[in-house]
């Protein structure tokens, strides 16, 4: 990459700005919402190195999340310092990604989002009957228990898997994944391995997924063992790249910031039916805007120029008769 | 012999998988769409019926032909509304935009249904709902014959509709050649939603009897997970298959449930779905792979 001065002080700018929120936003319900929506990013990114550079659909992404919330959460309240105790987290999630990942990758289309479903639901079947009931932290972690550190943590994880999953896009293996996405049999005939390529970003994409996990079993006081493991975990991320623009990186940002805000406004003056119409926005979305806020301007622009020659070539037409 | 009895509800338990399979089956094996929200609607066909038997007292097997009329209607709509568009799209982007449309129709539907018929647990009780008749020593419900019966009908009769009839090849002729279909003659759009209406008006069959055990706005996703993994047993595109690949389910569930408990037989299930996609991704009981 070359570095223009443009490329390097934006992105300074507003790392600035975000390490320094915290000062200007009074109040924990501001700052528990920016955690949360960090924390979509991230595990948005996750997915859309996997589904939207190298074209396969992970549908079992609650299971390397809740995998690694689960590790992270037994070892810190277990007593190991949190750093150590996330990493073995997300270290619990690349070596779930490996065992499910060599044999399910070469599983093609449907048979791979299939497969993971499936895994993501043994998980929490297997969650929910081991650890009924719900995970308190030990007295001491309480009391001393502050959002500023916790926002950090959101924050640096957020940063590193937009800078990791950016870098590896713009690479030469990241060419070879999108070639994948674009057609299996002629990245094969081109010489890619394929196989390698699809388990190196599958890895990577668990590895920051599971980082997010681990700072979810970090960030929460009390939740129910299984929690993590919700399907929820499964779609949100896909959902929040299809709003943003997938496979691109500024996709799940904004798709994140679009879903944590429509989420609120909508859990706030809708009541009950929220979910109802997010699934119809949902839908409108997939269906009419399949390349997401990102394709907005360029589709605005065809649609716009395509009007004009369509009239242009209906009045010719009328002309003839 | 209480093995045998474990062996008897499974094939029950089976049946009714198959039947809600069936549908499925039809609409991912072979038009290619990945409906999740078609445990959704084989709860909407419960809930009909249940409906019907409250307020108007018909028995849930009479109203059967009433709840698939207005599942046809819906799957009618639902097709034209959502799906489609993706007719022409290339099979790995029809199965990933469906996929996501319908996990959103599974939100709305699923929240329409607990403002409709609130969250608790409802089911018919009719008159024979309990009595069991002797089999060979062993209890057999009568739901559970007619569950069986239904199933071998369905199944086979979709099965045998699909081999024989124009209308039937027709719409296998689609699913392997969009364009050459059009080309061919076929009336590509009609034959398309008609089989989508086809594939959700059998879910109203499964509804029927599934309504006879418990029904919740919750059970949609457990029924799209066992249809789901019966799919890919049955091996995709293979009718027949479903009902052998139910019947293998339902039995493996319930003798594992007399082995190792009630809590796990989902994890069960779902180990022999993970084991069949790695070894046999294109399924059991078909012959050919499919990609």
């Amino acid at each position: 990459m070359s570095l223009k001065p443009k490329k390097v002080v934006v992105p300074a700018l507003i790392m600035a700005v975000l390490f320094a929120l915290p000062v200007f936003l009074k109040g924990d319900y501001y700052l528990t919402m920016v955690c949360s929506l960090f924390l979509y990013v991230t595990i948005s990114q996750g997915w859309n190195l996997l589904g939207g550079y190298t074209g396969q659909i992970n549908v079992g992404q609650s299971a390397f999340f809740g995998i690694s919330a689960l590790v992270t959460r037994l070892l810190w309240a277990g007593g190991i310092p949190f750093i150590p105790a996330l990493l073995c987290g997300a270290l619990a999630s690349v070596v779930l990604s490996l065992v499910i990942g060599i044999p399910a990758l070469r599983l093609r289309g449907h048979y791979f989002a299939i497969g993971t479903l499936a895994v993501a639901w043994i998980a929490f079947l297997a969650v929910e009957n081991l650890f009924p009931g719900v995970t308190f932290l030990p007295g001491k972690y309480v009391a001393t228990y502050s959002l500023l550190p916790r926002y950090y943590l959101f924050l640096v994880i957020m940063l590193s898997t937009i800078i990791v999953v950016s870098l590896v896009v713009h690479s030469r293996m990241g060419l070879a994944m999108e070639s994948i996405r674009e057609d299996e049999d002629a990245a094969q005939a081109s010489g890619v391995n394929i196989t390698k390529y699809k388990v190196i970003a599958f890895v990577i994409s668990s590895f920051f997924v599971g980082l997010a996990g681990g700072a979810y079993a970090y960030f929460h006081v009390s939740y129910y063992w299984y929690l993590p493991f919700i399907l929820m975990w499964c779609f949100e991320p896909i959902l929040i790249t299809f709003i943003g623009g997938v496979g691109t990186i500024w996709g799940p940002i904004i798709g994140a910031f679009c879903y944590v805000a429509l989420k609120e406004v909508f859990a706030l003056t809708l009541g009950e039916v929220n979910v109802l119409i997010f699934g119809a926005v949902f839908i409108f979305i997939i269906l009419f805007f399949p390349k997401g806020i990102i394709g907005v301007p360029e589709k605005l622009r065809e649609y716009l120029f395509r009007k004009e020659k369509g009239s242009r070539a209906a009045r010719q037409k009328n002309m003839n008769v | 012999m209480e093995i045998g009895q474990f062996v008897i509800y499974g094939v029950i338990n089976g049946s009714i998988y198959a039947l809600v399979a069936v549908g499925l089956a039809l609409i991912m094996g072979i038009m290619g769409i990945f409906n999740l929200a078609h445990g959704a609607m084989a709860m909407i066909g419960a809930y009909i019926s249940f409906w019907l038997f409250q307020d108007a007292g018909i028995d849930p097997f009479l109203s059967i032909p009433i709840s698939m009329g207005i599942l046809f209607i819906i799957g009618l709509a639902m097709y034209k509304g959502l799906f489609a568009s993706m007719k022409a799209f290339s099979p790995g982007q029809k199965i990933r935009n469906s996929m996501l449309v319908s996990f959103g129709l599974v939100l709305i539907i699923e929240n329409v249904a607990v403002l409709i018929w609130t969250a608790n647990e409802q089911r018919v009780s009719t008159a024979y709902s309990g009595l069991t008749f002797d089999l060979a020593g062993l209890r057999m419900p009568y739901i559970g014959l007619v569950t069986i019966i239904l199933a071998v009908l369905v199944i086979f009769g979709l099965h045998l509709f699909l081999k024989k009839t124009f209308f039937g090849r027709s719409i296998w002729a689609i699913s392997q050649d969009y364009q050459c279909a059009k080309l061919m003659g076929i009336h590509v759009d009609r034959t398309m939603l008609i089989a989508f209406g086809i594939g959700m008006s059998l879910t109203a069959v499964a509804g029927a009897i599934i309504s006879q055990y418990s029904v919740s706005p919750s059970i949609g996703l457990d029924w799209v997970n066992k249809s789901l993994i019966i799919v890919v047993l049955a091996g995709v595109g293979s009718i027949g298959g479903v009902f052998y690949a139910g019947l293998l389910l339902g039995v493996l569930e319930s003798v594992s449930a007399y082995f190792v408990g009630v809590h796990y037989t989902g994890v069960v299930s779902l180990v022999i779905l993970l084991v069949i996609l790695v070894f046999r991704p294109q399924g059991i009981f078909a012959r050919e792979a499919g990609r």
